[in-house]
């Protein structure tokens, strides 16, 4: 339990930390925050109206700790501010996207993660066959190739040169469900593609390095069928630091999944970034970010918890 | 015939250029309902040649000999693995040597103790049963069944194990240094388990490979000697604790406190010298010794590997 | 397998070579001409030839990316070796490594990517300023090792300083481990140097290969014709075969990993 509050605890710090950075980034920005705004080359000049508004909006006139603390005030009550372009709250404006993002990640992540734990035992059972060697090499091939080079393979061979899917992923209103999960079916591909390299080759790593234990011959002495071996004893001591180490790499996958996003326009979190970036829309920006540092944040968190979970022995560990 | 009898068994291990012979030739007899006690330091290859029998060697290492186990006649080291398999657990019982890892970090200790039977569809209630009552003559808790091996001590790791492996009901126990970290009463309790055992499991042999001399004593009824991988002494156990023929031998009977508590000559012999191995060490060296490896020589308390039994014949 | 990591690496060589010898890009061509006599690759969207936004590509891609994972190697392995060397330094060290280290690096560089000029020093700078973790966390268990060792602590009683220690002693073991990571941090950087580029972050004045890949993709009619198979595939194929090349690079090497998750 201490351990857990730990972590917990870890976890905000690390969190208030980035809001800070959030927070002194933009007001470290070239002299006025809106001077960074009123860029020659696009032409956008402020009326007198509008910089009040927005230094209202900001609490500019205030002292810097004034501002600090409604910041934070501001969070904590849920408001991140008011998008510029959008002129709806960020919250507002972002919870489609995100949900589509997450819809994303979910429909690759975890078809990958099952095939990748999967193709990872069989590569343990059939060591040293020429057939796994063949599928460690291709596996590498497909984890070493950028996202963004998947995607845009799939694009081409699925959807131009053979006219299965769409090339875009963007949904209309009046799309039917089947159309919908045509539209999500290559980007969840490319995106499963991509992980499903590295689960496999972390899966096999540490299948193999448990698969030497001694207690992995103690199994096989009391007569326990091999296949039992390798579910019950191997698997089972694997997962914990492998769970964990994929919830990381989840976390580490968001990046990719903006690519993937990308290629196929698909309307997820990433267009909301672009769009912001393009616009200067700093306070949807700051709404991004933060979601996704959120994201990440949490899914750290999500590891060590799973690894307190899943083995005992660090349940009692101070 | 015999419960298990092996027949020159040699394992030798990969090593940078070449191999490393580890046992050579090994031979001996367990009877059913025997205790044949395995005595040798550490290193030695005890453990080696239990594992050679179970087949948990690894696949680079070189076996060759026969075991031939009672059940059906067979040889354990020919037979197809599948077969091999299906002895473990059932008729062949392991109880490991380092208890710690043995047992899986992750599962309940009971659930891996009753693994055997529950893989042969003994039902879960009557195995857990077994080991209750087998627990219980160990002095282990029964709440132990569902702990975790971490929240065990070392001890009672090694007495759950051998409570395991009499769960069984195997004809063939092969303990590989049952009484390590265990205490001293609870080493009394063990002794008593396993000859209780040997009441209600007549026909079970247990080769007891172990450097624990007063255990091997009490349950022994035939002593085998392992030294640089080769047999050098054997004989009943009641005359070899009376007083044993192989200078190595003798040397470790003083090593205990209750017999001098003689420190023992340092190391394993000599390699590739020629010779009997124990002659750097031996006190009672002579030419003989330095030129050839003696053979085993068959007097009338045993078998010795020892030039000085020479003019007793082979 | 060396050929084989030969032959990934060389185009992308090749093509940074020839930028020496190619005029610079101007759109002074018809849009969209297939490749032909003059145009080995064709042109683009807005009339410049693509042999030569490929070949002046290679600079700023292969720049960056080699820039900033130099850059991103050498602080991670100066943070991790003196965390490894200066037990006092360790602690703090290592608390601020894992700072960076849980920030996701590409969410970011976008954000990052709003406030900087998007010239490609900045774009190195970045890159280089979340990637140094991954190389302390790899370089300092093993220095914490060496430090250890036998030899070395006999060594410093007979008096070797710091620096003696460094050269002599820490350097050739811990190189092999660097020099993956230089490796890795170089393809991390290519691939996202490039990924920025492509999501159009970066300069589009300058040529490059993500920047290619964002003004194709920007076009409705690239893949409503035959065009893009000599808009998207050259930069794609460039950049798949030097990523590539570089991952069978690292295979065989040795790779430490992260002892807080391993088994």
């Amino acid at each position: 339990m201490r351990r857990v509050l730990a972590l917990l605890g870890h976890s905000l710090a690390l969190a208030l930390l980035a809001l800070a950075l959030n927070f002194f980034l933009l007001r470290l920005a070239p002299a006025s925050p809106f001077a960074a705004l009123e860029r020659d080359d696009l032409g956008t000049v402020f009326t007198a109206e509008q910089r009040a508004r927005l230094e209202a909006h900001y609490g500019l006139d205030r002292p810097l700790w004034a501002q600090f603390l409604a910041y934070f005030g501001r969070l904590f009550q849920g408001r991140l501010g008011e998008s510029f372009y959008f002129n709806q709250p960020v919250t507002q404006v972002i919870v489609p996207y995100l949900a589509n993002t997450a819809i994303l990640v979910g429909l690759g992540f975890f078809p990958a993660l099952l095939v990748g734990l999967l193709l990872a035992l069989l590569s343990v059972a059939f060591h040293r066959t020429p057939l796994e060697g063949g599928l460690f090499t291709t596996m590498i091939l497909l984890k070493s190739l950028p996202p963004y080079f998947t995607a845009m393979a799939l694009l081409l061979l699925l959807a131009v040169l053979w006219p299965l899917f769409p090339t875009t992923a963007t949904s209309l209103p009046g799309m039917g469900f089947g159309e919908n999960l045509r539209r999500l079916f290559l980007p969840a591909l490319a995106y499963a593609l991509w992980e499903v390299g590295t689960i496999y080759l972390v899966a096999r790593g540490a299948l193999f390095s448990v698969l030497g234990s001694p207690f992995v011959a103690y199994a096989r002495a009391k007569g326990v069928p091999e296949s039992w071996v390798y579910l019950r004893h191997v698997l089972r001591a694997a997962l914990p630091p492998l769970l964990a180490r994929i919830t990381l790499l989840l976390a580490g996958s968001l990046g990719g999944v903006f690519f993937v996003e990308r290629v196929f326009a698909y309307p997820g979190l990433s267009t909301l970034a672009l769009a912001a970036v393009g616009r200067f829309d700093y306070p949807l920006l700051e709404g991004v970010f933060l979601v996704s540092l959120g994201a990440v944040l949490f899914l750290n968190l999500l590891a060590d918890l799973l690894l307190a979970f899943l083995d005992p022995r660090t349940r009692e560990a101070a | 015939m015999p419960l298990l009898e092996v027949q020159k068994l040699s394992v030798a291990f990969p090593k940078p250029g070449g191999y490393e012979e580890v046992l050579r030739e090994v031979s001996f007899c367990l009877e059913a309902g025997e205790t044949l006690a395995l005595i040798g330091e550490s290193g030695g290859g005890k453990s080696v040649l239990i594992e050679a029998l179970l087949r948990l060697l690894p696949r680079e290492s070189r076996v060759s000999g026969r075991a031939f186990f009672q059940f059906q006649g067979r040889d354990l080291l020919a037979m197809p693995l599948r077969e091999h398999r299906s002895l473990l657990g059932q008729k062949i019982a392991w109880i490991p040597q380092a208890a710690t890892e043995a047992l899986h970090p992750l599962l309940p200790v009971g659930f891996q103790l009753a693994e055997p039977l529950l893989v042969r569809g003994i039902p879960r209630r009557e195995a857990y049963a077994r080991l209750v009552g087998l627990f219980r003559a160990l002095d282990l808790p029964e709440e132990a069944l569902h702990r975790y091996p971490h929240q065990l001590s070392g001890g009672m790791r090694q007495r759950a194990l051998v409570a395991g492996a009499l769960a069984t009901g195997a004809t063939l126990v092969l303990a590989d240094e049952p009484t390590k970290g265990v205490d001293v009463l609870r080493k009394d309790q063990t002794i008593a388990l396993f000859q209780k055992s040997r009441v209600l499991n007549p026909g079970m042999g247990l080769l007891l490979v172990t450097h624990d001399l007063p255990f091997a004593q009490a349950l022994a009824q035939k002593v085998v000697v392992l030294y640089a991988g080769k047999v050098v002494e054997e004989g009943k156990a009641q005359t070899f604790f009376q007083g044993p023929l192989h200078p190595y031998a003798q040397a470790l009977l003083e090593a205990l406190p209750e017999r001098g508590f003689k420190p023992l000559p340092l190391g394993l012999g000599r390699e590739g010298r020629g010779g009997c191995p124990f002659f750097p060490f031996c006190p009672e060296g002579s030419m003989p010794c330095e030129e050839g490896d003696p053979p085993l020589f068959q007097t009338p308390k045993g078998r010795v590997r020892c030039w000085r039994y020479g003019d007793t014949g082979p | 397998m060396k050929i084989a990591i030969l032959a990934l690496l060389a185009p992308s060589l090749g093509l940074l070579a020839l930028s020496f010898f190619l005029p610079y890009p101007r759109a002074s061509f018809p849009a969209y001409l297939p490749p032909g006599p003059g145009h080995p690759l064709g042109t683009d969207d807005a009339g410049y030839d693509v042999l030569s936004l490929l070949a002046y590509g290679a600079r700023t891609t292969l720049g960056v990316g080699f820039l900033a994972g130099s850059l991103a190697t050498f602080l991670g392995a100066g943070i991790g070796g003196s965390a490894g060397l200066w037990s006092r330094l360790e602690a703090p060290l290592m608390r601020l490594t894992d700072l960076f280290f849980a920030f996701p690096r590409l969410p970011l560089l976008i954000l990052m990517s709003l406030y900087l000029r998007p010239d490609p020093l900045n774009a190195v700078l970045v890159l280089a300023l979340f990637g140094w973790p991954d190389t302390a966390r790899t370089l300092r268990p093993l220095v914490a090792g060496l430090r250890q060792a036998g030899y070395v602590r006999v060594a410093r009683s007979l008096g070797a300083g710091g620096v003696y220690l460094l050269t002599q002693h820490v350097l050739p073991q811990a190189w092999p481990l660097v020099a993956t990571q230089w490796i890795l941090e170089v393809r991390f950087a290519l691939m996202a140097g490039a990924g920025l580029a492509f999501l159009g972050l970066t300069d589009p004045t300058q040529p490059d290969w993500g920047v290619m890949l964002f003004q194709a993709f920007n076009r409705t009619e690239t893949f409503l014709g035959p065009y893009w198979i000599w808009t998207v595939l050259p930069p794609a194929l460039a950049l798949a075969s030097l990523v590539l090349g570089l991952s069978l690079a690292v295979l065989g090497r040795p790779r430490q990993l992260d002892p807080r998750l391993g088994g």
